[in-house]
């Protein structure tokens, strides 16, 4: 094509369209190289994936026996699903929990006036600035008080509410026309109402966002699982996994590359599941 | 509606909060780590007079300059070709998310494996390429741009998501009409997208200077903080003092510290944006 | 067999009365005869009861255990799950004949043991039994979180632990965590990659002090390096990197790194002296490290290290290179041997790794032949409301029965003189002798209370100094760093 001497149109139109999924693969590439890499070390065994590792070859990255028996390890003498388990049970707690405060929160922050509202607004978003390494110990205690130690509640509920959540709430529902309110109280709806039939609506794509978000914080949660839970049939995978890394004398390579799979494809599907909010066309807009 | 927010904000954010800035103030048995005294602002004294928390401070900007320089305009890009149905499109969307959901454990494997300078994977095909192998982890500067790079890899999806959901608000009969007048399409980004997309903009400006000042697992996972230090920010150095070197007492006060400089960032930023947006 | 008993008699310097100890244990162990296992080990010995208490207690002689129902926590860090389930019989048989007593393990990653007890500590609330250090032991008694266990152990039984780890694990004459094993470093070599290189092995002896010289090994792995790289072999290492250190780049050897600096002194020189300083690592008060961690002789014990990564002898990453058979030496402790004599390796991580012949030679010395010794050493939570309980628990996992099934699974050395002289090995085989030999004079670390803020700010260091850094300068900066540290415990 380029050594075509004038491209009209057409001809152009054809070249970016060649051009641009080369360029999308190749983007997807990058991003998705080092979660490929897990998951087709995932089906080596550990003493292939030793013997294999170095020298850089492509036998370092492909599986050249296949085997699921990673997979079977970790379920069956790692009890990787009781963990995988206990991870669900904390993402789907923190996750339908915090939607339901942020977006309650990001509505009254963006609708309702109230006196303080802007500085309750900047306070809150100051505690994001502090990060939990930094305030585990009292954080600790606090859920100790409460006698949260070792239970389901104590995995999700510090994270419930979110001072990034309610932000990119009160930000989404900010920027709905308030005519649309206006004419819906002319009409007599309740403030409820409103809120149900109107506001929610309007802010789907926002809430996806939250949904994946929290899914993908609550499931990438380490350092307070290993914290607040004592009792390791309650303890979540990505404990489990760490704790399997660390076992001295004895790599467990193959089942850490297939928990780490495992860890990862769930998030990968919701992803995809949830995009379809972002896609212009796609989703039907409560503004008509 | 305000209720559950406050409630948990009060119990699990201000209440922690609070007892760090009471910590900050405060001397504490360093094999128990309880508190043994009020010491006034004794703890801020002998952070702010030690060299290493000077240079976590200058790191710190480092990171946060660096990750917005490349964050956001990546992310809008991203976010704008991505933004349409044409073929392709899912793909990359799904392999940005993809990065965004990848677990920490996978983040650690991979990673430190194409960094690793004698057997890693980058070194290899530098190499290959007869190009000079890079000290990736090994080297101050080196170590700094490799554990941006991962973090934007990680957590670009996260902007990006954003944006997407800005997206969604500019109508399209914007776009149709400027099409009708024959804008270029980075006429219309620059004229009628990006005014669009100004709070999205402040919002992902916020999350990125908070992510990026209290970064601490990916340091963590990449260098433990060195070579020499030199890759140590804020958090991680309180993180170092309260469970590496028995002083809680200085972990909170440069937790403060840290508090009062994000403060500063981001309300700068909120000025700045706000002049610009009453333009 | 009687001529394995008459060989510690021979190779050691242990006392008539332990040695008696030891030959009675061994006499009952022979009568048993090996086919019958371990866990039939019932004659009394240190470690061993039966018929006290309703179930072998091992060390134990505190009262006899409560009737009420209670749970006993106990957190460690995880192993292989054929050692996990080592654990889980024992706790399987406890419940039989304590069946009001509910057993829940925590099981964490081991880089965030510590974390956990700091938490634990700070909240005043922890499980009961916790995986420690013997070299944290001077901090468990200074923070009077650790009950000393002389109050529920036998004299006997903690006069049998190895001395040099008892003597680390306790203050002013107090046990306050049990060392359940011990990890002797020395150093392990690929007979082949050093043949076929043409490069002379390193002595093989169990005296430490008959090792190479740090000049010698270095010149050896520096050849070593060379002939590998002239055979256009690239993929092969003369030192295996670090199996000790916390990963990540710039390979470090952890606590161990004194094998390096204090090597370079001397006990017994005048206290005055550099030579004394660079041993002691901190002064008399242990509250200075400058003038005793930057020593000249340190600062050369630094050079030798970083001349190993500077010449491209060690890997500046992480990696088991030994065991993949790509490496001519490394540091190592008994697990090492256990492993490579082991039957079942076909059943290992390394099973497709193509086998080599090894052997094993003390570590290279300085002024002085020198090993720091480090263990694993569970303590009882002073904050425990079963103190008694957990107290007869941890002597019931350490009991000999359980002791010598967990050495078996997982090949550590046992930390006990009655053990050790159970396996015939280590008064017959060089390289079990040499670990012995090791482990019996080994060296605390440095006497300070800060113990943990120095080798958390020593570590990095070393790390910097593998990658490049100035050992001068680097090791002057963390000897005023571990200063600034330690001035909190004046």
């Amino acid at each position: 094509m380029s050594n075509a001497p004038m491209l009209n149109e057409q001809q152009g139109r054809r070249g970016t369209s060649l051009m641009w999924p080369a360029i999308c693969v190749l983007i997807g590439l990058l991003f998705f190289f080092p979660i490929l890499w897990a998951a087709l070390m995932s089906f080596k065994s550990t003493p292939a994936i030793i013997a294999e590792r170095f020298p850089l070859t492509w036998k370092s990255v492909v599986p050249t026996s296949p085997t699921f028996e990673n997979y079977v390890t970790l379920f069956t003498s790692i009890g990787f699903g009781r963990s995988l388990l206990n991870t669900m049970i904390a993402s789907i707690g923190q996750v339908s929990a915090s939607v339901v405060v942020a977006t309650l929160a990001g509505y009254a922050f963006a609708r309702l006036p109230f006196p303080g509202r802007d500085l309750l607004f900047a306070l809150i978003l100051s505690t994001a600035f502090v990060p939990l390494e930094t305030i585990l110990v009292p954080l600790y205690n606090v859920a100790r008080a409460l006698g949260l130690t070792s239970t389901y509640p104590a995995l999700f509920l510090p994270f419930v509410a979110n001072p990034f959540s309610i932000y990119l709430m009160r930000q989404s529902f900010a920027e709905i026309p308030v005519e649309l309110d206006d004419a819906a109280h002319i009409d007599g709806a309740s403030r409820w109402r409103v809120f149900w039939r109107i506001a929610l609506p309007n802010v789907k794509p926002a809430l996806a966002t939250l949904v994946l978000i929290q899914f993908i914080w609550s499931w990438n949660n380490y350092l307070w699982p290993l914290v607040i839970i004592q009792n390791p049939n309650m303890q979540i995978a990505q404990v489990s996994l760490a704790a399997l890394k660390s076992i001295p004398n004895f790599p467990m390579d193959g089942p850490l590359f297939a928990g780490a799979t495992i860890l990862t494809v769930p998030l990968v599907l919701l992803a995809i599941v949830l995009q379809r909010y972002y896609v212009r066309g796609l989703m039907t807009s409560g503004i008509r | 509606m305000l209720l559950p927010a406050l409630a948990g904000l009060v119990l699990f954010q201000f209440a922690p909060i609070v007892v760090g800035l009471l910590n900050s103030l405060q001397s504490f048995n360093p094999f128990t780590h309880r508190a043994s005294g009020w010491v006034g602002l004794n703890n801020f004294v002998e952070v702010l007079a030690e060299p290493s928390f000077h240079w976590a401070v200058l790191i710190t900007m480092v990171y946060v300059v660096l990750i917005l320089a490349i964050t956001i305009p990546l992310a809008l890009g991203l976010a704008t070709l991505l933004n349409s149905r044409r073929p392709g499109t899912t793909f990359v969307r799904a392999a940005v998310l993809g990065a965004l959901a990848a677990s920490e454990a996978v983040t650690a494997l991979v990673w430190n494996q194409m960094y690793d300078a004698s057997t890693g994977l980058l070194n290899a095909l530098l190499v290959t390429l007869h190009l000079p192998a890079q000290p990736f982890l090994i080297d101050a500067n080196h170590a700094v741009v490799s554990i941006v790079v991962m973090t934007v890899w990680k957590d670009v999806g996260l902007a990006m998501l954003m944006f997407l959901a800005g997206l969604q608000s500019v109508p399209g009969s914007v776009y149709e009409a400027a099409a009708l007048d024959g804008a270029s399409t980075w006429k219309v980004f620059q004229r009628i997208t990006l005014p669009l997309l100004r709070p999205s903009v402040i919002l992902v400006m916020f999350i990125a200077t908070v992510g990026a000042t209290r970064l601490v697992t990916p340091i963590l996972i990449l260098t433990q903080g060195g070579p020499g230090g030199s890759t140590t920010n804020m958090a991680l150095y309180s993180y170092n003092q309260a469970f590496s070197f028995n002083s809680p007492g200085h972990a909170a006060a440069s937790v403060v510290c840290m508090m009062l400089l994000l403060v500063a960032l981001t309300g700068g930023q909120a000025l700045l944006l706000r002049r610009r947006g009453g333009k | 067999m009687s001529k394995d008993i008459n060989n510690i008699e021979s190779t050691s310097g242990i006392s008539r009365r332990t040695l008696l100890g030891q030959m009675a244990v061994g006499a009952s162990w022979l009568a048993m005869g090996s086919a019958m296992g371990w866990a039939s080990v019932v004659q009394a010995a240190p470690g061993s009861n039966p018929g006290k208490y309703k179930i072998d207690l091992g060390g134990y002689n505190g009262p006899e255990l409560t009737s009420e129902p209670i749970t006993l926590r106990f957190m460690r860090q995880d192993f292989a799950p054929s050692v996990n389930a080592v654990f889980d019989n024992a706790y399987a048989e406890f419940r039989k004949a304590y069946p009001n007593i509910t057993i829940e393990e925590e099981k964490v990653p081991y880089g965030d043991l510590q974390k956990k007890v700091q938490v634990y500590v700070a909240s005043g609330e922890g499980p009961d039994i916790m995986m420690g250090r013997n070299d944290f032991a001077t901090a468990y008694a200074a923070g009077q979180f650790a009950v000393p266990l002389n109050q529920y152990f036998s004299q006997e039984f903690i006069d049998d632990i190895v001395d040099s780890l008892r003597n680390s694990g306790s203050v002013g004459g107090d046990l306050l965590c049990l060392p359940w094993e011990t990890n002797p470093v020395f150093m392990y070599f690929n007979r082949d990659i050093f043949e076929s290189a043409g490069i002379e092995t390193p002595p093989e002896v169990s005296d430490i002090t008959q090792g190479w010289t740090w000049d010698q090994f270095n010149d050896a792995l520096d050849r070593l390096t060379k002939a590998l790289r002239a055979k256009g072999d690239t993929t092969s290492w003369a030192l295996a990197a670090s199996t000790y250190g916390n990963g990540g780049p710039g390979s470090n050897y952890a606590q161990l790194e004194s094998i390096w600096i204090r090597s370079m002194g001397d006990p017994n020189a005048d206290k005055a002296s550099s030579l004394y300083k660079t041993f002691a690592g901190v002064s008399e008060d242990g509250l200075t490290a400058s003038g005793y961690l930057d020593t000249p002789e340190a600062v050369q014990g630094m050079k030798n290290y970083q001349f190993l990564f500077a010449n491209g002898i060690t890997p500046k990453g992480a990696g088991s290179q030994f065991r993949e058979g790509i490496a001519g030496m490394m540091v190592g402790s008994i697990n090492e041997a256990n492993y490579m004599t082991s039957e079942d390796r076909a059943s290992t991580p390394y099973a497709n790794t193509p086998p080599f012949k090894f052997g094993t030679t003390p570590l290279p010395r300085g002024a002085m032949a020198f090993s720091a010794i480090i263990a694993d050493a569970p303590f009882v939570y002073a904050g425990s409301p079963h103190v008694a309980e957990a107290a007869a628990l941890l002597a019931f996992i350490c009991n000999d029965a359980n002791r010598l099934a967990f050495h078996k699974e997982w090949g550590s050395m046992p930390g006990r003189k009655s053990l050790l002289a159970l396996d015939p090995r280590y008064s017959s085989d060089q390289s079990y002798q040499l670990a012995a030999a090791v482990a019996a004079t080994a060296y605390a670390p440095p006497q300070t209370v800060g113990w943990f803020d120095y080798f958390n700010a020593v570590n990095p260091a070393v790390s910097d100094i593998a990658l490049g850094a100035d050992p001068q300068k680097r090791l002057t900066n963390a000897a005023q760093q571990v200063d600034g540290l330690l001035a909190k415990y004046k």
